[in-house]
């Protein structure tokens, strides 16, 4: 103990006796060991740390439906399913609920879901104030979070039994959870669910369930797939498609690929950091030489002499682990700002705790030993009697270890750089795709109307061009008009689509099916290729007619001429739900840039939609030039003088929808654009340090040369050479880990391959380049070597 | 007639430059007693402080039979070299070797705490060597603090200061003006008249005779025991 007290006492002398040395190094270990606390930190909050439940690995979720991404169970399923299931004590239901919050001021668009009542036991959460549900409640009781509370009832501790409207509707407050909760996704508050069968209806529901004690997920899995397979008969694949999963996977597992991407890149970036305190540990080791030898000469052993340098290193690096919980705190705060808007789940328990503390000075510990251990072997192992020789201060070895180190480096370095190049590629292809509209300039508004039976579609129709006439008044307003389904927003109604063939339906397959007003597409800037725009003259009363996408006419009908076509939306279609095509128009992207063929549509005017479901959700588009900035407020009050108690959803410009999908490959663009640049300043800074180093060491023999008659340009040559072999070397290696490295962002890839050729060529040029100019300043300083300062030098 | 301490038997040094040897130590055959007073002299590049170095088992690379006490030097792994190393030598350096990040009072301590000894008894010691060098006063003061004749009094303290039974030399004046060789010479003698065995290397041949024998090297040869 007492020696140990001793080496950390010469330790820290040694380290304050060199400045910049100490200086350089906590620099590097900081932003390495930082870089990696803080995306630990993410991980650690989002992939490791449990739900904030009771039991968390109970509860799971359960479907018998796969739609896409949707893993929902249909409500008969549900019903039956809650009757035969062993395996779980608690089964809930829940879906998306009320979105309008009025009567307390400003109207205003809440996360609103509805749960049946078990929800909370199968989450094990109760209420910090007041209850949560009971099987008799009403649909008119809700419960909120902790977040609106505070946000919108200034944390009003009497507001139980107070009455709110959702949607139009009263609701009686009976409970808020606790700070924190906001399950499912960002939820709000919630009202009560009750599953039951409505004749010509079906809901499907996101389900919840809780396991017994002592069955596991497997046993369960079974279990829901055998019932599946038995409740639904009609569907041979009941069984395949029917799941269980772990809530926590089923929150966290689709960004943890992403996560562990990035938290190898930081990984790589501490190594860099490592190889470069390495390498000034080995070019101060020629300077201690003399120190180690004369230790070793009043008797440490070698594993003593170790020991005091790597206490010197593990000083190194916890202090440097210390600045970095530095870097971390900034960077975490950063991140969280970075991070696109619902990209990470779980983000708002972010933070550094315990657990990041640990890993902090187990990283450090590890940290230093990477760092730290070649050196210390090899300034241990130099030969006592000469290195006691004054003037001798080399070690042997520790060049070429220095030069694998650099070649290491620049070997890290490209492959982070070819990570960043291809995410940068891809995201470049991706801000190209035509969305084949033009979001420039175009504004948009939308509103969730209360879904309410009574209302017919005449009535909502009336509402709807009522705003728009306000919105096309407004100065600057070239066109405005009225969608259903807006293209990049949160939902798409789909269908069949048939087309006739003499009498009957032909050509069948999926599209979707927008209501639009006459002015949409010259709002949203769609081309139409052929045919009309829908205009006054399709009314209700008036023969269906429809336009269709490009995509639908040529799969429809080839080369044949579209217009005049009949179409219809419905699989038993009376004689008229038949429309007339009318006009066609350019695809749409309708979900993001990225999806590959675009999805057919059939647009219908709004005035033929025939159910007054399909016109609860509206997004109006306004088309403008001239001083746009005023336009969003002047949008805003021209919709409330409509309607002044209906809150605004969403109020954005079509480019920043656009944007937003690509928001994702923007940040990990970003990221590992940023962890590269960091990389390769690192790594040119080793270049550097090697390269000057060898050229201080060569003072000597560059001035022999010089004197025997070698010309500047021999000496320049000499020193650009060994440094583009070096270079070339770790280009070598970065190239061949790059190659098996970057299939990791297969799935981050937009139409760019991992192993993307051109981005392999130029990156590796761009990297020589670099590291070729961090090698002139040394080639330059041995060209002006002084034959006669240099041969008295030593 | 005291037994021999220090025995080399047919020792050679060399190296080899592709199928060629460069000798630096031929057939070196030579015993010093416990008590003795040994200097090694000769031209530069004779070999002398290669020999020296040998000696104190800085340097493993040779042939030949290598006596300490009764122990065979040349039999043993480096581990058990060390630990005779630490029990029977100190080592003076020409230009000192004091570390220069550590005070003279940690200079002194330092080859005690590689020898495991207890803190309050390194202490004692400690405190024992700078009274008896009388250089309390400058416990405190860092190598780049004193002369060079004071640097050199602390690194002979540092060499005795773990009780050594032979001390090795290898030109512990040739740093120093006159009067503080002189000095350090008398510091040697002292030593020795107190039962330590001192083998130095010099060019001086004042300094040579200090001790009660002279050891020539020539060209790695020895060309005279003194015996």
């Amino acid at each position: 103990m007492n020696a140990l007290a001793q080496d950390v006492r010469f330790a820290l002398r040694t380290l304050w006796k060199t400045p910049a040395f100490t200086a350089i190094a906590l620099l590097a270990l900081a932003l390495g060991i930082g870089a990696n606390s803080a995306i630990f930190t993410v991980v650690n909050s989002v992939l490791l740390r449990p739900l904030p439940f009771q039991y968390p690995q109970r509860i799971c979720r359960i479907y018998t439906s796969q739609f896409g991404d949707l893993a929902l169970m249909p409500d008969r399923v549900l019903l039956d399913f809650q009757k035969q299931s062993t395996a779980f004590e608690h089964i809930s239901a829940f879906n998306s609920g009320p979105t309008n919050l009025t009567g307390i001021g400003e109207p205003a668009p809440v996360h609103g879901w509805t749960a049946t009542p078990n929800f909370w036991p199968a989450l094990g959460v109760d209420a910090q104030m007041g209850r949560t549900f009971r099987s008799e409640d009403e649909a008119d009781v809700v419960v909120l979070s902790d977040k609106l509370w505070r946000s919108h009832f200034g944390a009003d501790r009497s507001i139980l039994g107070k009455s709110i409207k959702l949607d139009g509707a009263p609701h009686t407050i009976i409970g808020v959870m606790p700070p924190g909760f906001a399950f499912p996704a960002e939820a709000e508050l919630w009202t009560p669910l009750t599953v039951k069968l409505e004749k010509g209806n079906s809901w499907a529901y996101w389900v919840i369930g809780r396991l017994k004690p002592g069955i596991g997920i497997e046993q369960a899995r079974s279990e829901t797939q055998a019932i599946a397979q038995r409740l639904q008969p009609s569907e041979p694949n009941a069984g395949k498609t029917a799941g269980v999963i772990s809530l926590h996977e089923s929150v966290v597992g689709k960004i943890r690929p992403s996560l562990l991407v990035l938290l190898g890149a930081v990984g790589f970036i501490l190594l860099i950091a490592c190889a470069n305190v390495a390498n000034l540990l080995l070019a101060r080791g020629a300077g201690r030489r003399q120190e180690v030898a004369v230790r070793a000469s009043l008797g440490a052993s070698r594993s003593r002499l170790i020991r005091q340098l790597l206490t010197e290193s593990t000083l190194l690096a916890i202090c440097g682990g210390a600045i970095g919980l530095l870097v971390a705190l900034w960077g975490v705060s950063l991140l969280v700002r970075m991070v696109p808007e619902g990209m990470i789940p779980r983000l708002a328990e972010v933070g550094i705790n315990g657990q990041v503390l640990l890993f902090t000075f187990l990283l450090s510990l590890a940290t230093s030993l990477i760092f730290g251990i070649a050196p210390a072997m090899q300034l241990s192992k130099a030969r006592l009697s000469e290195s006691l020789k004054q003037g001798d201060r080399r070690i042997a070895g520790a060049q070429s270890l220095r030069s694998v180190l650099v070649a290491g480096e620049i070997a890290l370095s490209l492959v982070l750089l070819i990570g960043a190049g291809l995410m940068i590629k891809s995201f470049v292809r991706l801000r190209s795709v035509n969305p084949g509209f033009h979001p420039e300039s175009a504004f948009v508004l939308t509103v969730n109307l209360p879904f309410n039976e009574q209302q017919s579609t005449q009535q909502l129709i009336a509402r709807h061009n009522q705003v728009i006439q306000k919105l096309e008044a407004l100065p600057g307003v070239t066109s405005a008009g009225a969608v259903n389904w807006l293209p990049f927003g949160e939902a798409l109604v789909r269908g069949d689509f048939y087309s006739e063939a003499g009498t009957q339906p032909a050509a069948h397959f999926d599209v979707s099916k927008p209501g639009v007003t006459p002015g949409y597409f010259r709002a949203m800037g769609i081309q139409l290729l052929t045919g009309r725009m829908f205009d006054n003259r399709d009314t209700e009363r008036s023969p269906g007619v429809a336009i269709v996408s490009e995509s639908v006419a040529r799969r429809a009908w080839g080369d044949q001429d579209p217009i005049g076509k009949r179409v219809t939306l419905e699989d038993q279609p009376k004689p008229q739900d038949w429309l007339t095509v009318v006009g066609v128009v350019d695809d749409v992207k309708q979900q993001n840039l990225a999806e590959k063929a675009p999805i057919p549509a059939v647009y219908q005017p709004l005035t033929q939609v025939s159910h007054s479901f399909f016109l609860f959700q509206m997004a109006y588009v306004v088309r403008a030039n001239g001083n746009l900035a005023a336009l969003p407020g002047l949008m805003r009050s021209r919709f409330r003088e409509v309607d002044p108690n209906q809150p605004v959803q969403l109020m954005s410009t079509m480019e920043e929808m656009v944007s937003a999908t690509v928001a994702e490959p923007r940040f990990y663009s970003r990221m590992l654009g940023s962890f590269s640049a960091i990389a390769l300043l690192l790594a040119s800074l080793g270049i550097y340090g090697v390269m000057a180093y060898s050229v201080a060491q060569r003072t000597r023999e560059i001035g022999i040369r010089v004197a025997l008659g070698a010309q500047r340009s021999d000496i320049f040559r000499s020193v650009m050479l060994k440094s583009a072999f070096l270079v070339l070397a770790g280009v070598a290696i970065g190239l061949a880990g790059a190659f098996g490295v970057t299939r990791v962002l297969q799935n981050l890839l937009f139409d760019v391959k991992p192993t993307d050729a051109a981005t392999f060529a130029a990156v590796s040029v761009l990297l020589i380049l670099v590291a070729l100019v961090a090698t002139y300043v040394p080639a330059r300083r041995a060209t002006s070597v002084d034959p006669m300062v240099a041969l008295r030098y030593e | 007639m005291s037994s021999p301490i220090l025995t080399l038997r047919n020792v050679e040094k060399y190296f080899e430059h592709g199928p060629t040897k460069t000798f630096v130590l031929r057939r070196i055959n030579v015993e010093i007693k416990e008590g003795e007073f040994v200097s090694i002299m000769g031209p530069s590049g004779a070999g002398k402080s290669t020999m020296l170095h040998l000696l104190g088992m800085h340097d493993s690379a040779w042939t030949g039979e290598y006596y300490l006490v009764e122990h065979a030097i040349h039999k043993l792994n480096k581990k058990d070299r060390m630990e005779l190393y630490k029990k029977y030598f100190g080592f003076v350096f020409q230009s000192y070797h004091l570390l220069d990040s550590l005070t003279v009072y940690e200079n002194l301590d330092i080859p005690l705490s590689y020898r495991n000894i207890k803190k309050g008894e390194r202490d004692s010691i400690v405190c024992d060597v700078l009274d008896r060098f009388q250089i309390v006063g400058k416990k405190d003061l860092y190598p780049n603090q004193l002369s060079g004749g004071q640097q050199q009094l602390v690194a002979i303290a540092r060499a005795i200061v773990a009780s050594p039974k032979i001390i090795l030399a290898d030109e512990p004046t040739g740093n120093l003006h006159s009067s503080q060789g002189k000095e350090i010479m008398e510091l040697f003698k002292k030593l020795n008249d107190g039962g330590t065995t001192i083998v130095q290397v010099t060019h001086n041949e004042k300094n040579a005779e200090y001790g009660n024998r002279i050891i020539n090297i020539n060209d790695g040869w020895i060309t005279d025991t003194g015996s």
